[in-house]
């Protein structure tokens, strides 16, 4: 089957939800709320989360069911897509609900830990029980880190936990998070295998870049916030990036100005960091993100590049909000300088 | 007499006091004939039922109150799992018996269940361990096996004060990482081997450096094995306390493993008896779910055949002195109220009910079309691949597939239904005097398709106007039961398009036949009397049945849409009618596509050859052209004579059974 021909109601699907994300405008009257009452409802009754809004009453919505609900929101969308989708490019598409599920493990990890009930977490999960790779039931049985990690075993998960400790979980948290995430990108890269060629050179563009930019974002921080040795930082870091090779990742981290270094690398690719204030960080990352998307997928007309800029959109439109109830919330100025989507 | 009607259903009303509820719906479960009906508000407030119930007991049953039975439900899961947990320390497979013993309790059954379950689990636990503890060590093995030739003393290395030591495996990526970055690691790093685990490391490195080493080897995510603390000596001697240890664990698994399955030997026969009274439980518990109930009676409904309902009825009033059983037919109640279709067809024709059902199961009120297509497709098939050989390929076929599917299931029907075509084909074979294709063997007793090439696409064709015109005859006998006279009378599937068709028909034969029945005018107005009867249909059933005509969407609209379907009509006919040429078609094509092969064969320049260009045309022939042929009957049935007839809106009967069909073994 050829592309076109592939992704002719896919395309037309996005076509149509792609109206209904959120514009300027309604960003704009987002932004000038003062409470996040009027958000919710504005969110509630004049947007697409309209549906995933509807259980809940506004007035009592805690702060993270409202995060959560606007997580969710992008979750219920892929799945939709994906029915639009062939075998290869679903099975694709589905390692995308893994992060939720991740996201949802690190919650568990963190609960054990603090040696917390973990009664009360299911109600805090993302993921959808239907793509589970590892059964939450089990995990949840467990009230220690040496039997959770026992339900691992002979998952995809395995292997980020092979070497874990209750040490590790207090003292290093990135040890976990680290090795689930290079799971995560190598699940990508592995399912990218079976698209079509064209799919397949897109979407592994997209991946490498991502790794590029986790990588460096990771030296950064390492640097600037954790006391680690170069050893460590260089093997936490991720394979199969686009540029950031382990040689080069070497020669970086092994240099005596390796914080300037690191500044410059991310300079190339436009994303100006100021280490006395890296608030912006992530956000220009994301936007440097959102811009390479983009382009591939004007470059790439009827293939799969379109539909990981819709999901990009969404992810980046969830943060966004998320970011603005923050904002709101700490009385933050300059909320737009925050946010991905650039309307300004 | 052949019945193509259905069988006839009466709706059964229950009442009774909420004490008998439990009892009545087993006596229904294991009576096995209850299809039912769910509870809703309306089939309960002012039916026929209620008036006599309310008549017949003293105690003002107050309807106004009656609503959703809600009970709580069982865990039958946990139940299961536990269940099939005994019965898997035992190798057993979880059954139902038949022969159930009725006089049970349940929560007694329940309590035996935790009970038996209490004292296996604890041991299951152990043994869990121990398994755990083997592999541990298994693995502990395998990793220093590689260091079996070195005649080193473990507690040696274990006892070194100035450098420490680490055994353990690494991943493929951080292997790589470890090596680009060796010079950069003040430790001595020793590859001795791989695993299933990765590749297997012994690492030595100066003790003042361990916390560096071990923030390294975390960052690499190396998993450490530890060395048993109560091992000593060499690597070899310590391999041999290790594998020596194991031994005396799988001993002592062994040992448990026994006791577990003579304790669960003496379960077996309870085991099977819970879980027969589970299975029972859990179909009583779904009934309850559809039962209505006021504080002190419950009232359930359902379906059932009409002949199991005198029985049914006396038997629960013998059994239960106050209780209300109440028959209606369906034609007494409300019309909302559907009843399910049961199928009755004898065992040559019934599985052809799976192609009905492949469609549509057939509404209460509709003829049931399964003879008319199982005798059809017979022929169809027969006609379009009559070959004595390949036929009894497929008769073969059929009873292997049926003989090993399971009772119940569909690829049982799939076998009956293969085997019984195959049968057709074989007996068009011999009209056909075709035997794997050779035309030689034997003599044709009607004719050879191919030297007669008119008469098979001509007879084609008249074989299909007769279906065609069978299939007129069942679409106004279902239109006239259904009611609906308007379509009935002046329907494109009714009279009138009956009689648009059969003066098309003879005109057409008249000019083919160059005969003179009736002038051709005749027919011609005939033709166009009935095409404007069905234009016009709405008015003129509203002169008949003195009611005013309806227009959903406005009488402009109405005819409009009725133009374009009087074209539609016309073409549909047609192409319906001609598209039984396939019939003769496919029965050339299939001498044709042989022809092909047996041609080839007899240019080839060995006899072996010919003799494998010959069996393989025959598996291509049996295998393409018969899954060919295959759909196209179901075409011809489906889209030519079902879409005349047949609406298959109907719902499945599907009686609440003690042990369904495709559980039993």
């Amino acid at each position: 089957m050829g592309n076109a021909s592939k992704y002719s109601a896919l395309n037309t699907k996005i076509q149509a939800m792609n109206a209904k994300l959120l514009n300027s405008r309604d960003y704009e009257i987002l932004m000038n709320f003062t409470t996040e009452r009027e958000i919710g409802n504005y969110l509630k009754h004049n947007t697409r989360y309209s549906e995933v809004f509807s259980e809940y009453s506004i007035e009592k919505i805690k702060r993270w069911e409202f995060e959560l609900v606007i997580k969710k929101q992008m979750l219920i969308e892929i799945e939709k897509l994906s029915k639009y989708l062939d075998y290869d490019s679903k099975d694709f598409l589905n390692v995308m609900f893994m992060r939720a599920e991740v996201e949802d493990i690190k919650l568990i990890l963190r609960a054990i830990s603090r040696k917390e009930n973990l009664e009360d977490l299911p109600q805090h999960f993302l993921h959808n029980e239907k793509h589970e790779l590892v059964s939450f039931e089990k995990l949840l049985s467990k009230n220690n880190l040496l039997d959770l990690v026992e339900e691992f075993k002979g998952s995809v998960y395995e292997e980020a936990f092979r070497s874990i400790t209750e040490e590790d979980l207090k003292l290093r948290e990135f040890h976990a998070e680290m090795n689930l995430d290079s799971i995560y990108f190598r699940e990508l890269r592995k399912k990218s295998e079976n698209l079509s060629n064209q799919d397949k050179n897109i979407v592994q563009s997209i991946i490498g870049l991502n790794i590029d930019l986790t990588n460096i974002q990771w030296i950064y921080r390492a640097l600037r916030y954790y006391d680690l040795m170069n050893e460590e930082i260089f093997n936490y870091t991720l394979l199969g990036g686009n540029k950031l090779t382990l040689k080069r990742i070497k020669d970086m981290i092994y240099s005596d100005d390796v914080m300037s270094k690191t500044i410059l690398f991310m300079k190339n690719y436009g994303i100006e960091i100021d280490p006395n204030d890296d608030k912006y960080l992530q956000v220009s990352i994301n936007r440097y993100l959102l811009k390479f998307i983009d382009n591939a997928n004007k470059d790439n007309p009827m293939t799969i590049a379109r539909l990981i800029k819709y999901i990009h959109d969404i992810e980046f439109e969830s943060m966004d909000i998320i970011t603005i109830l923050e904002s709101i919330r700490y009385k933050t100025q300059d909320i737009p300088k925050l946010l991905t989507k650039r309307w300004w | 007499m052949v019945n193509l009607a259905i069988e006839k259903m009466k709706m059964m009303n229950i009442v009774s006091p909420i004490e008998n509820m439990h009892s009545i719906l087993e006596d229904l479960v294991i009576m096995g004939c209850f299809h039912i009906q769910n509870y809703t508000k309306s089939n309960s407030s002012d039916t026929l039922t209620m008036q006599l119930v309310s008549e017949a007991m003293d105690d003002s049953l107050d309807i106004g109150s009656i609503q959703k039975f809600k009970f709580e439900k069982t865990d039958f899961k946990d139940l299961l799992e536990k269940l099939s947990f005994i019965a898997d320390s035992i190798d057993m497979e979880l059954e139902v018996d038949n022969d159930i013993d009725r006089e049970y309790n349940f929560e007694k059954i329940v309590t035996r269940l935790n009970s038996m379950y209490s004292v296996i689990a604890p041991i299951r636990k152990k043994m869990e361990d121990m398994r755990k503890s083997i592999t541990e060590k298994e693995y502990f093995l395998e990793n220093i096996r590689f260091l079996d030739t070195a005649d080193v003393d473990i507690s040696d290395i274990k006892n070194m004060k100035y450098i420490n030591y680490h055994i353990g495996t690494l991943t493929k990526e951080n292997r790589i990482k470890l090596r680009d970055n060796y010079e950069n690691i003040s430790a001595v790093v020793l590859h001795i081997g791989s695993s299933n685990d990765g590749e297997s490391y012994l690492i030595f490195s100066p003790a003042k450096y361990e916390e560096e080493t071990n923030k390294i080897l975390k960052s690499l995510n190396f998993k450490e094995i530890e060395i048993p603390s109560d091992i000593k000596g060499n690597v070899s001697e310590t391999s041999n306390m290790v594998r020596s240890q194991i031994a005396e664990l799988e001993r002592i698994y062994l040992e448990y493993k026994d006791v577990v399955s003579n304790i669960n030997e003496h379960y077996r026969s309870e085991i099977i008896r819970i879980y027969s009274e589970i299975h029972l439980e859990q179909k009583i518990e779904h009934m309850k779910e559809n039962v209505a109930a006021t504080k002190n009676f419950f009232y359930f409904s359902g379906w059932i055949p009409e002949g199991d309902a005198e029985s049914t009825k006396n038997n629960l009033e013998k059994k239960y002195e106050d209780i209300i059983v109440v028959e209606e037919k369906p034609e007494e109640i409300n019309k909302e109220f559907i009843p399910p279709t049961k199928l009755k067809n004898n065992w040559v024709i019934s599985p052809f009910e799976l192609l009905v059902n492949m469609y549509g199961v057939p509404n209460y009120n509709e003829l049931d079309p399964t003879l008319f297509l199982g005798v059809t497709y017979l022929i169809l098939f027969g006609a379009m691949f009559g070959d004595v050989g390949q036929g009894l390929v497929f008769v073969i076929i059929g009873f292997l597939l049926k003989r090993r599917a399971k009772k119940g299931t569909d690829a049982k029907d799939y076998g009956e239904i293969l085997f019984r075509i195959g049968l057709s084909s074989t007996v068009f074979g011999f009209m056909y005097g075709s035997v794997f294709g050779n035309e030689e063997l034997i003599h044709a007793i009607v004719v050879r398709p191919l030297e007669n090439i008119n008469f098979v696409l001509y007879s084609a064709i008249g074989f299909g106007v007769v279906l065609l015109l069978i299939s007129f005859g069942m679409s106004i006998y279902n239109l006239a039961r259904e009611g609906d006279m308007e379509e009935c009378i002046f329907g494109r599937n009714g009279v009138s398009g009956l009689i648009f068709y059969v003066a098309l028909l003879s005109l057409g034969l008249q000019m083919l036949l160059n005969a003179q029945l009736l002038p051709n005018s005749v027919f011609i107005i005939i033709m166009i009397l009935a095409l404007s009867s069905l234009l016009f249909k709405k008015p003129l059933y509203s002169v008949i049945s003195k009611k005013e005509a309806e227009y959903e969407e406005g009488k402009s609209t109405y005819y409009i849409e009725g133009g374009f379907d009087l074209i539609e009509t016309i073409l549909s006919l047609l192409s319906n009618s001609i598209s039984f040429i396939r019939i003769g078609a496919f029965a050339l094509n299939h001498v044709g596509l042989f022809l092909a092969f047996s041609t080839m064969a007899k240019i080839a320049n060995s006899p072996f050859i010919s003799v494998a260009i010959l069996v393989l045309g025959n598996i291509i022939i049996i295998g393409l052209e018969g899954l060919i042929v295959l759909i196209q009957g179901l075409r011809l049935e489906y889209y030519e004579l079902f879409s005349k007839y047949f609406k298959g809106d109907g719902k499945t009967y599907i009686p609440v059974k003690f042990i369904e069909e495709a559980e039993e073994f």
